[in-house]
């Protein structure tokens, strides 16, 4: 069997093998993004943008409330928001909902670790007091990301770190799921480069699905004017952004666990005996097991 | 001001060309060279001194020492050629001209420079190096620094010795440090050390080493 020689550094990346891309992403005359063409093939893709877009991936998450409820060990969150958008976050410490998913985010993390000089397991885990990580501890949350509609789904920012310092060092992934004008019209991911112009990808920048654009995100970004086609899929894509982990605080845990334990769901059963119960308190309590 | 000169953009390209990954101290350049200088004067630094500025990476201090001092009496030493490439880059974005020395050497390798010295800077590196270097760093630092020679070191205090990969890829440690682990060392290499209580931009230690 052909092989080449495969070792630590084969694995992770070397320095010397990033350092275009370094450059296209960070330098000031570069375009402030790479694109990994292909970095999923079409079978990866199909599966992983069919699984998600089918829907039924909430059954297993939580209704995502707030970023205090992001701490080690909580479970992945999803979120319906108008126009029938939807977001899934996803956590590491869970078990995969799609394998294909996991694996991509996985890959992806690894990579953008290494592009930004660190080690590759950086931000799977929170893995507070490490030494070379910062004081903060924090996780990927690979979010897959449904647009289906909306003017502003993003609005124009550029991301700073936790005490709002500007961060030239920092990039944000984007995992391309589905194709501009195929499965959605109008705008979709707009990007200043590191020229100051405003690009939007599909258009003046070709990308398709399974390409993943490693980009600096302190550049101004935003997701705008988005119109699903007949497909339904709208802009699907996943993010990678790195969230703070808090420490669980006792009234969390008590909410999660109330949700956990099912005792809503009981009460939903029982309220089926009168009119009054059936009409007025079981979509209350319905609505209460939503949250 | 340092920021005009050199802004975290610029110090971010300068680092691409040497695929050296940007670091967000580019950020602080500013604040943390002026802090070095105004140390080091407070601790009687004038303009007639000879200064070694050990592990001087892209020149943030260097920037400042340079113009302070008289001509010819900064040198600063860094064993990776990248940071020795970019601290001359740096000097001559900021205009300096005046004569200054950047050397591409090991700390332990200090004894090989032609001159003597009354002070000596080492920012944030003994908190990358092994036990033994330090050491061999002290005992060479010793045979060109005056007696009563101060050199002032910031380090980080840590209950145990971790293994760490630099910017990802290069394997060192960082030493069990706390003030003991220290003058043990000083004391190995005979000079004396002592826990210097200023406060630090990113809350690092500050120690002095007398010669």
């Amino acid at each position: 069997m052909a092989c080449g020689k495969i070792t630590y550094e084969t694995l992770t990346l070397s320095n010397a093998d990033l350092k275009d891309i370094r450059r296209a992403i960070f330098h000031s005359e570069g375009p402030g993004y790479f694109i990994f063409s292909d970095f999923l093939n079409s079978d990866f893709t199909a599966q992983i943008s069919s699984f998600w877009a089918e829907g039924s991936a909430s059954e297993k998450m939580r209704r995502f409330r707030s970023k205090a409820h992001i701490r080690y060990g909580c479970p992945n969150f999803y979120n319906r928001g108008d126009g029938n958008n939807e977001c899934y976050y996803n956590y590491f410490w869970n078990t995969p909902l799609d394998s294909a998913s996991y694996a991509a985010a996985f890959a992806a993390t690894i990579l953008r670790n290494r592009i930004e000089g660190y080690e590759p397991y950086r931000e799977f885990f929170p893995l507070p007091g490490h030494p070379t990580f910062s004081r903060i501890p924090y996780s990927v949350s690979f979010r897959i990301i449904i647009s289906r509609s909306g003017q502003i789904v993003v609005p124009p920012h550029g991301d700073r770190d936790f005490y709002g310092a500007m961060e030239p060092w920092r990039t944000q992934m984007t995992l391309f799921l589905s194709e501009r004008d195929v499965d959605y019209t109008g705008g979709g991911f707009f990007f200043e480069n590191n020229q100051g112009d405003k690009l939007l990808f599909g258009r003046d920048i070709d990308v398709k699905p399974g390409d993943l654009v490693v980009w600096r995100y302190a550049n101004i970004h935003s997701v705008e004017n988005i119109q699903s086609t007949e497909t339904g899929r709208g802009f699907m894509r996943i993010v990678f952004p790195p969230e703070r982990v808090h420490k669980p605080n006792a009234f969390i845990r008590f909410s999660e666990r109330i949700m956990a334990t099912g005792p809503i769901d009981k009460l939903v059963g029982s309220l089926k005996s009168t009119q009054f119960a059936k009409k007025y308190l079981r979509p209350l309590a319905i609505k209460l097991r939503g949250l | 001001m340092i920021l005009e000169l050199v802004p975290p953009t610029w110090l971010v390209d300068l680092a691409i060309e040497e695929n050296i990954v940007p670091d967000r101290i580019f950020n602080q350049w500013e604040v943390l060279s002026k802090w070095q200088l105004k140390s080091l004067i407070d601790l009687g630094l004038s303009s007639d001194h000879y200064l070694i500025d050990v592990g001087c990476g892209p020149g943030r201090l260097a920037v400042k020492a340079i113009q302070y001092l008289k001509a010819g009496r900064y040198y600063g030493m860094d064993p990776y050629p990248p940071y020795v490439r970019m601290a001359e880059k740096v000097l001559v974005k900021c205009n300096i001209q005046k004569e200054h020395f950047i050397i591409e050497g090991r700390a332990s390798d200090c004894d090989k420079l032609p001159a003597q010295f009354q002070f000596a800077m080492a920012a944030s590196v003994f908190t990358h190096m092994p036990a033994t270097e330090i050491i061999g760093c002290l005992k060479s630092l010793n045979s060109i620094m005056r007696r009563g020679g101060i050199m002032l070191a910031t380090y980080v205090e840590r209950l145990s010795r971790r293994g760490i990969l630099y910017a990802g890829t290069a394997p060192m440690h960082y030493e069990k440090f706390n003030a003991q682990n220290l003058s043990d060392w000083a004391d190995e290499a005979g000079l004396t050390f002592e826990v210097y209580d200023i406060s630090h931009p990113t809350g690092q230690r500050v120690g002095l080493f007398r010669f």
